[in-house]
């Protein structure tokens, strides 16, 4: 328990200061699944203590490629909290420290969701809005290179959020989230596409996922975003990032770097 | 004759027998051809087909939509070629992988035409109102040069590395909702291999279409109306093999369904 402890500070310490560490995995002791979400929940904990507040969840390793690359056969879930909500849409990169940008369905919930037994329709029925998001990952470890348990316990790399204007789910009555379409522009410029079904072959599906297993209620307001539906674009200060999503809307980033950035 | 026709000739020989050939343009070679020469092969190669297969040209097919692409081939362009009507296949059609080299498959909106279109000066906003609606499409890509070690005037002379298209049945105006933003989801044996959406061809499928009304002009072509446009993958091309079955489902067009076998012929 010591351990899991310490690893939870060590994680706490690197983002606040914005000094990546040594992934577990790779040092002596190393570190398994089970104890990297202990890891995780006592980061979570932590940051809790400092004020924060857990304002939703978040799906990752939702994508087949990426699952084979990490050498998993199942997604990874965190959590997120009002301080990574960003509002204006201005990405300060200065308070991150390698930081990556990702399309995803975001699923306002209406009412709770608890496992076990939640299914993809059970999601839909609890949803009240979608919003198109920009997820901005960020990794604690060196050059962004993790296994499958330092990932979670980094809080599946979770950085900021980015919420556009969200639409009512009873607009979208009928509508098949898998082939909901997906366009990535860099300054102006497509850079990837996808559909839907890109996040675990089902938004909605990767959502019931995590409410089975986090092993706790996701409660009414929760936001909860289904995972990426594209490879990563890189930030760097100056660019600006948008993702539309076909009948849910669109939102877009600027990244920034302020001078002398202030941590929390 | 001349060298494009005996260009043609080889490459369309290659077709019929299946045999692959070496880059027209590899650094060992001492030819020279440039774009032009190859739309000029091309041609030739169209009317060779058209001669042993009979058919015509029902439409336009545009390559190398995507930037990866372009960026592989050291353009900023893509590509075009005819589509011919030998070559079209319904919904479902069983292809016989006997009859190419090394196939490979993508998804694709195709756009089909209700109103003559000609260029120059094709605006997007015109292209627009002169399509019908759109198409769920799959197109089958092959390459008569040997590993697709294509430069762009390999692939240009080779008809745009055109072996197959397989076209829905069910015409979709483009009432209310913008083709570019339009998702898909393309399965192979149920599982799914990729997904896009419709900004992956030139970042607009209906500016694809302007874009191809004025690159035409020059040569007195018009887009016709019934043509259809297919307006470039969405996705990565990927191999297929013997048993496997593709299928495309599309936001608001539906699906397109090929099944893939050998030795039917």
């Amino acid at each position: 328990m010591r351990a899991v402890s310490q690893a939870a500070a060590e994680l706490h310490r690197a983002r606040l200061d914005r000094v990546p560490v040594t992934p577990f995995t790779d040092r002596p002791d190393g570190l398994d699944i089970e104890a990297a979400y202990a890891v995780q929940a006592e980061g979570i904990a932590l940051r809790e203590a400092a004020g924060e507040r857990v304002v939703g969840g978040k799906l990752g390793f939702t994508s087949e490629a990426m699952r084979r690359a990490m050498g998993v056969d199942s997604p990874n879930y965190g959590w997120l909290t009002d301080a990574m909500v960003v509002e204006d849409g201005e990405v300060d990169l200065g308070i991150l420290i390698h930081p990556k940008v990702e399309p995803e369905i975001a699923f306002v919930l209406g009412s709770q969701l608890e496992g076990p037994g939640v299914t993809a329709d059970d999601v839909l029925a609890a949803t009240a809005q979608l919003a198109p998001c920009l997820e901005v990952v960020d990794s604690r470890y060196v050059d962004f290179r993790f296994r499958a348990a330092d990932n979670i316990a980094d809080d599946s790399s979770a950085g900021l959020l980015v919420l556009g204007d969200p639409v009512e789910a009873s607009a979208l009555e009928g509508v098949d989230l898998r082939l909901v379409g997906c366009v990535v522009t860099v300054d102006g410029a497509v850079v990837h596409t996808a559909a839907g079904a890109a996040a675990h072959g089902n938004p909605a599906e990767a959502v019931a996922w995590m409410a089975n297993a986090c092993g706790s209620p996701l409660l009414a307001g929760y936001v909860v975003i289904a995972g990426g539906l594209t490879p990563p674009v890189d930030l760097v200060p100056g660019r600006r990032v948008t993702v539309e999503l076909d009948r849910i809307g669109s939102v877009g980033l600027l990244a920034t770097k302020r001078g002398d950035p202030c941590p929390s | 004759m001349t060298n494009h026709e005996s260009i043609a000739e080889v490459l369309h020989h290659a077709m019929r027998t299946r045999q692959p050939i070496a880059p027209l343009t590899s650094p060992e070679s001492s030819s020279s051809l440039d774009v032009d020469d190859a739309y000029q092969i091309q041609q030739e190669m169209v009317r060779l087909i058209l001669d042993a297969d009979g058919g015509r040209p029902i439409g336009y097919k545009l390559g190398l939509t995507s930037k990866p692409m372009q960026e592989m081939l050291g353009v900023d362009q893509p590509d075009y070629a005819p589509v011919l009507s030998s070559m079209v296949f319904p919904d479902g059609h069983t292809v016989d992988l006997d009859r190419y080299i090394q196939p490979r498959v993508e998804a694709e909106i195709a756009l089909v035409l209700g109103e003559d279109l000609t260029g120059p000066g094709v605006t997007p906003m015109q292209a627009w109102r002169a399509v019908d609606g759109a198409v769920a499409a799959i197109e089958m890509v092959d390459s008569r040069i040997q590993d697709w070690k294509i430069g762009l005037v390999d692939t240009i002379s080779d008809l745009a590395s055109s072996a197959a298209t397989i076209l829905a049945s069910r015409v979709v105006p483009l009432d209310g909702w913008d083709p570019r933003l339009t998702g898909m989801v393309v399965s192979r044996n149920g599982r799914v291999a990729d997904s896009g959406a419709g900004a992956a061809a030139l970042g607009d499928p209906v500016g694809a279409v302007a874009w191809l009304a004025n690159t035409l002009a020059p040569y007195g072509v018009t887009l016709e109306a019934g043509w259809f446009v297919m307006t470039g993958a969405l996705h990565r091309a990927f191999p297929v093999e013997a048993g496997d079955v593709v299928r495309a489902d599309f936001d608001r067009l539906g699906s397109v369904t090929v099944h893939f076998t050998r030795g039917q012929s």
